[in-house]
């Protein structure tokens, strides 16, 4: 037996107390002691990808002229806190994997739970294909570009320039990492995510080592880098500007606050640890301290990127190349598209650093997409446990007893997507921010989730860990509405300014089609699974409780 | 449920798990007989609660107590019985105590396994009352085991039931005449709880009772450990300390399910396989012939986990859904 304060995995029994303890437990399964601070920081940083916001440095300038991309960070990253905090909240009261279609289902209903969970999953696999994608013209092409600067080899910088710029290329190196993922967490998933954490780690180099190179070098060093690369400091600044780029040195708040979306991209996934680290319950509010810890510590190193990104590089001249870049003009100088970790490259000067750098950059698309991958196909088990989906399924391959059939599917429709991507109409290589817009609706269902939960809910609310009120109204209902306020905030930029390209009209109707996929799929599911005698609607029904 | 339509063929069995003391779950899958039209009712192992909380008797006639670092306050005995029906519910036993056995528990481990042990007992006596009230008239059979986390000697409770069936070590007959063998203890566990035994010890008890069996082919295994490496046995990794471990990867999963009975599952191959111990790990897969369920556990929300399976005579498993009630 032991005397203790409990937390609950089930029930995490662990600190031991003497007099005043305010339980007692015994010596049963599933006590067990709660994750540390440390592990769980960790386990939330790795969902908030340090390397892919650098895409704020270049992206933001250019598509918000005067956007500051410090302030973009520092606001976003406080904004963020508050939808954190929902998730946080909501994974207390239900613990168990499975996110948002788990919180929606039981709060409000599984068809509701099922639709916003399917939007999400298709867009998540819509973006997994996206940074297959991205692998040549923004990982290996830079790479290359760089090196063979560098080295004066002119092997690499041919490449560069292919693999910036040839369709096949993309394709071949996209659907060879797409493939390599499934094949792994088809073969061994333990042996996958060894691999993916090692990989992990290596990623984060590009950040550190980039801090580091952005503290020693300044403006000067960054204009006789451009002058090595072929290019000119203030002829790019000027080419863009006679081409029609608006941006300047002077600071636009407006323009801030509409980029933030840029940063929406990463920070508003520290979220995403409530499918993966749910299975273990924690009544305290320990592991929602740590969410928060990491947001806070991913957003003070990412805004110490762009804050030293400014010094360095200059907003100016940071939209300027981008602008040049993005548009195709033959002004632009360089061999590679205009990209943070190109231009810190360029300072590096060191072969090695500079090989480092990028390929940890590489390492960062590759880490992101097993993650993504799992969380899908944890989605897809679900619904199939839950009859939505055949039970076919969740199969397993009686040797590997690996999940084949879910992994293929995501593989497949991965792959679909990047066709669409790269040979698609122009409309669909802009649809990587429309992901943002489909997303935030999944995102928008969980807010008043979290706003309703105490009615809906209201016995498991009253028992739960999450109970309290400020001036009579629930605190999670208050976190709902301002998680529903910043959501509205990021989605507003998304959904009318069309610099960012996310309110096409093909952006549209992909949005439509997948939610309406996602709307529809589950009537069809509830007709067909009743004409064989299952009742769906009994998944989440509640039992009389007396 | 599934159809209205009930057949002659067709038998429903409806199985939950790992309630560990949680009265409303209790209560709700009593209930589950007549929401989902089961013919059966089955309850696997783990029926006791983990965790004792204390209500302490104060000098003006009030009780404190806390709960998830929240304090308790009941000022009157209607305040005092919601607070217990709360803690009850969500798998917890109540204990009114005054000061000076407050202070013994805190010192006193044996003590505290004594007021354990008391609570459970009593608890059980008063589930197999409100079964027998409710389930009764109405002529559902339910059917009973212990798990690993419960005590051998709580066994007796659930025996002297004329309506709930205990079916532990020992075969049963379910409606529609499907035999099941039932099996509580698990293998190993880091918390060396009560009822564990070797993987052999597993596969030799699988052997006598399936020995027993009629006919193999369209039985039930009622086990609580689920079978080894499976969708139903993935639990969080822990390390020497008992703390999850985590890495770049997230929380990191582990098979803990019994080899023994993944491998009596795929030979003999039974109809069905119901299992539990994993509360995370809420699933179904076919192994050989079985099709093998675990409903998981929420039992700390009061939610009930269960499955409903339609046996059919010609058809073996004809349907199963996992729900959360």
């Amino acid at each position: 037996m032991g005397v203790g304060s409990v937390t609950e995995r089930d029930t995490s029994a662990a600190e031991v107390a003497g007099p005043g303890a305010s339980y007692y437990t015994r010596q049963a399964t599933g006590l067990v002691r709660e994750i540390s601070v440390g592990s769980n920081i960790a386990l939330n940083v790795s969902f908030v990808s340090l390397p892919l916001a650098a895409l704020v440095a270049t992206e933001a300038p250019f598509s918000f002229p005067g956007a500051n991309p410090f302030w973009v960070t520092v606001i976003c990253v406080v904004l963020c806190i508050v939808p954190t905090l929902l998730y946080g909240m909501l994974t207390r009261v239900m613990p168990r994997s499975g996110g948002d279609y788990v919180f929606v289902s039981r709060t409000i209903h599984p068809w509701l739970g099922f639709a916003a969970n399917f939007n999400i999953s298709a867009w998540y696999l819509l973006v997994i294909a996206y940074f297959g994608y991205l692998l040549a013209p923004f990982g290996f092409s830079p790479a290359f570009t760089a090196l063979g600067t560098a080295t004066h080899n002119s092997t690499f910088l041919r490449w560069g320039v292919t693999l910036g710029t040839s369709k096949i290329w993309g394709f071949v190196i996209g659907a060879i990492i797409l493939v390599l993922c499934a094949a792994l967490m088809s073969l061994s998933l333990r042996r996958a995510l060894r691999i993916y954490g090692v990989i992990f780690l290596f990623s984060l180099l590009s950040v550190v080592l980039s801090i580091i190179v952005l503290a020693i070098h300044g403006r000067g060093d960054f204009m006789s880098s451009v002058s090595q690369y072929g290019g000119n400091y203030n002829t790019i600044i000027a080419d863009a500007h006679k081409a029609g780029y608006a941006g300047s040195a002077t600071f636009s708040f407006k323009n801030t606050i509409l980029a933030m979306p840029l940063a929406f991209a990463s920070f508003g996934y520290a979220i995403v640890s409530a499918y993966a680290g749910g299975e273990v319950r924690s009544a305290r509010a320990k592991s929602l301290r740590a969410m928060l810890y990491s947001l806070a510590i991913s957003g003070i190193l990412v805004a110490l990127l762009m804050g030293l990104a400014l010094r360095t590089f200059g907003n100016n001249f940071l939209g300027s190349a981008t602008f040049l870049s993005n548009t195709g003009s033959k002004q632009y100088p360089f061999g590679s598209p205009a990209f943070f970790f190109f231009f810190v490259s360029m300072v590096a000067h060191n072969p090695v650093l500079i090989a480092v750098i990028n390929f940890s950059y590489i390492a960062a698309y590759v880490v992101a997409l097993p993650a993504t991958f799992l969380i899908v196909s944890r989605n897809l088990f679900a619904w199939s446990f839950d009859r939505v989906l055949p039970d076919k399924v969740s199969d397993v391959n009686p040797r590997t007893h690996s999940p084949i059939v879910a992994n293929v599917i995501i593989l497949i429709v991965t792959l679909v997507y990047l066709v669409l991507i790269i040979w698609g109409t122009t409309g669909f290589l802009e649809i990587f921010y429309t992901a943002g817009i489909a997303e935030l609706l999944t995102f928008f269902v969980v807010a008043v989730t979290g706003i309703l939960f105490p009615v809906l809910r209201r016995e498991l609310y009253e028992r739960s860990p999450i109970r309290g009120s400020f001036l009579g109204v629930p605190i999670i209902s208050l976190v709902g509405i301002g998680a529903l306020v910043i959501y509205a905030l990021f989605f507003y930029p998304l959904a009318t300014n069309n610099a960012l390209g996310a309110n096409t009209t093909l952006g549209w109707v992909i949005t439509g089609v997948i939610a309406g996929i996602g709307i529809l799929g589950y009537p069809v599911s509830y007709l067909l699974n009743r004409a064989r005698g299952v009742d769906l609607s009994l998944a989440f029904k509640q039992l009389p409780p007396e | 449920m599934f159809s209205r339509k009930k057949t002659a063929s067709r038998t429903r069995l409806f199985f939950a798990t790992d309630i560990h003391g949680s009265e409303q779950c209790f209560r709700k899958w009593l209930n589950a007989a007549k929401v989902y039209e089961a013919d059966a009712l089955i309850l696997g192992g783990d029926v006791t609660g983990k965790v004792l909380v204390p209500l302490v008797a104060e000098a003006d006639g009030s009780w404190r107590g806390s709960l998830y670092d929240r304090p308790l306050h009941a000022k009157d005995s209607d305040e005092l019985a919601g607070l217990e029906k709360q803690i009850r519910a969500m798998g917890r036993y109540p204990v009114v105590v005054d000061p000076d056995e407050k202070a013994e528990l805190d010192v006193s481990p044996e003590h505290v396994d004594v007021v354990f042990r008391r609570a459970m007992r009593e608890t059980l006596a008063q589930w197999v009352a409100l079964a027998e009230e409710r389930l009764g008239p109405l002529g559902i059979p339910a059917y009973t085991m212990l798990g690993n986390d419960d005590f051998d000697d709580l066994a007796d409770v659930l025996r002297g039931s004329h309506v709930v069936t205990y079916a532990e070590d020992g075969i049963v007959e379910l409606p529609g005449g499907y035999e099941m063998l039932s099996i509580g203890y698990s293998t190993p566990t880091p918390w060396h709880t009560s009822r564990e035994i070797s993987e052999e010890q597993v596969q030799a008890k699988v052997d006598e009772l399936a020995g027993r069996l009629r006919d193999p082919s369209t039985a039930v295994f009622n086990i609580h450990c689920p079978p080894y490496d499976t969708h139903l046995d993935q639990a969080p990794l822990l390390d020497e300390n008992l703390r999850p471990v985590v890495d770049a990867s997230g929380l990191r999963m582990a098979s803990v399910g019994s080899t023994a009975v993944r491998s009596s599952l795929e030979t003999i191959e039974p109809l069905l396989g119901l299992h539990g111990h994993i509360h995370e790990s809420a699933a179904a897969q076919k192994l050989g012939r079985a099709v093998s369920v675990n409903p998981g556990s929420d039992y700390g929300d009061g939610i009930l986990r269960g499955a409903i399976i339609d046996l059919d005579q010609a058809k073996g498993v004809k349907r199963w859904q996992l729900v959360q009630g």
